[in-house]
């Protein structure tokens, strides 16, 4: 058992679903207390085990309860008073989910545009309160290694750049900004290959409270 | 770092900083192992400090006749004291008297729910993240169901390199959430609890 081997036959996830032989078990374990850096893997994919089912579990729960309001509407006149009302006070629109992990974290990616010409999508709404922020920018598709990062207003006008960045392993910028120093409701974050200026990636970034 | 076999030798030869090295190498990965057999933090913690103390004294005394195969050693220890503290308990379910002991298990208990609800928070935050439902299905799929690669691939009509992608995509955005919201830096400490490896090093510098 060596790490190609674990990682080609996902042994940490037949591990963790006991889909391993008793032997295949030792072996793996041993491997693990031999090489510590396989652990984060391990511990990943443990937590994301342990919590989906929970998850899975909220979701339902959520989707039931609101089927369930949806029959009160039928059972007379005498509901529908108290029934709007609860759905005035109890009912929520789904929140807008930002791709923001935390104030200061914000992850785009998959948000392609021709062009910077009109308003991409948003991709992130800043936090209040958020001061700085940490931009990771998906560009693993892009064939180049080079990019030329912009922060525009909505108006196209340059506020910020970051020429040439390369991309980590994972195809990733990560860039540290300030975004609510351009006192915009709104910013447009562009990404161009070096090379050809194709623009790989633009999203809009909401900043302003409003 | 020596390897763990050059360092079982070392410590025979009275070298307390080899000691220290092999705590430094096993104490994560059989934290892991055992915190997720147990899915107790606290007794994961207990045992995994019971065992590395057995080691080191074995270690000492050149007791260990095959060096090379320490990590089947250490491995062993673990697992008998897990299946022997098991067993205390199913006896001790039926005549148990000692409300102290009872006491502190409640209090460690809890705090460990605390740390699952924030766990469960970060990873319900990862996952509202992704914008396609099918990446939500395909983690879902893959880490809880247990469903193969292949099968799944097949299933949502992906190809095996969105796969790999969504999948690394989770664990990096996984380890920065943790990062930022529970305060846990992965490559520092294990993520079952907030125990950190020093602390178990301390421990065991203050007993051995």
């Amino acid at each position: 058992m060596n790490t190609q081997y674990i990682q080609a036959n996902h042994i940490i996830q037949r591990y963790l679903h006991g889909k391993l032989t008793a032997a295949e078990m030792i072996e793996f374990e041993e491997y693990l207390l031999m090489h510590p850096d396989m652990v984060e893997e391990f511990e990943l994919s443990a937590i994301f085990k342990k919590t989906l089912g929970q998850v899975a579990k909220k979701s339902r729960a959520d989707s039931s309860a609101s089927k369930l309001l949806r029959l009160f509407w039928p059972l007379g006149g005498v509901l529908i008073g108290s029934a709007a009302t609860w759905l005035l006070l109890g009912y929520q629109q789904p929140k807008h989910v930002a791709t923001a992990i935390s104030p200061d974290v914000i992850y785009i990616g998959e948000m392609r545009g021709a062009s910077t010409a009109e308003l991409p999508p948003v991709g992130a709404v800043v936090e209040q309160g958020s001061e700085q922020q940490i931009l990771v920018l998906d560009v693993s598709m892009a064939n180049g290694q080079l990019f030329d990062v912009e922060l525009q207003s909505s108006t196209g006008q340059p506020l910020q750049s970051w020429p040439a960045l390369k991309k980590n392993a994972q195809g990733e910028l990560v860039i540290l900004a300030t975004l609510q120093s351009a006192n915009a409701p709104s910013t447009i974050i562009a990404v161009r290959e070096s090379n050809t200026a194709e623009v790989v990636l633009s999203a809009t970034i909401i900043t302003g409270s409003d | 770092m020596d390897e763990p076999a050059v360092l079982v030798t070392q410590i025979a030869n009275g070298n307390k900083q080899a000691e220290q090295a092999l705590l430094s190498h096993f104490s994560r990965p059989l934290y892991s192992i055992v915190a997720y057999k147990c899915d107790d933090p606290t007794l994961a913690q207990d045992i995994v400090q019971e065992a590395l103390l057995i080691v080191i004294q074995k270690a000492r005394a050149s007791a260990i006749d095959n060096p090379e195969a320490i990590a089947g050693f250490v491995r062993r220890v673990a697992e008998n004291l897990l299946i022997a503290t098991y067993r205390k308990n199913k006896r001790q379910r039926t005549d148990c008297s000692d409300e102290m002991d009872l006491h502190s298990h409640t209090i460690n208990h809890t705090e460990n729910q605390v740390s699952s609800e924030k766990l469960l928070e970060t990873v319900t935050q990862v996952m509202d993240e992704l914008s396609v439902e099918r990446d939500r299905q395909l983690l879902s799929a893959y880490f809880f169901e247990g469903k193969d690669k292949e099968e799944l691939c097949n299933e949502l009509d992906l190809s095996t390199e969105h796969f790999d992608k969504v999948l690394h995509r989770a664990k990096t955005r996984l380890k920065q959430a943790l990062a930022l919201k529970c305060k846990v830096e992965i490559n520092k400490q294990s993520l079952f609890t907030l125990l950190s490896v020093a602390a178990v090093i301390c421990w065991l510098g203050t007993r051995i």
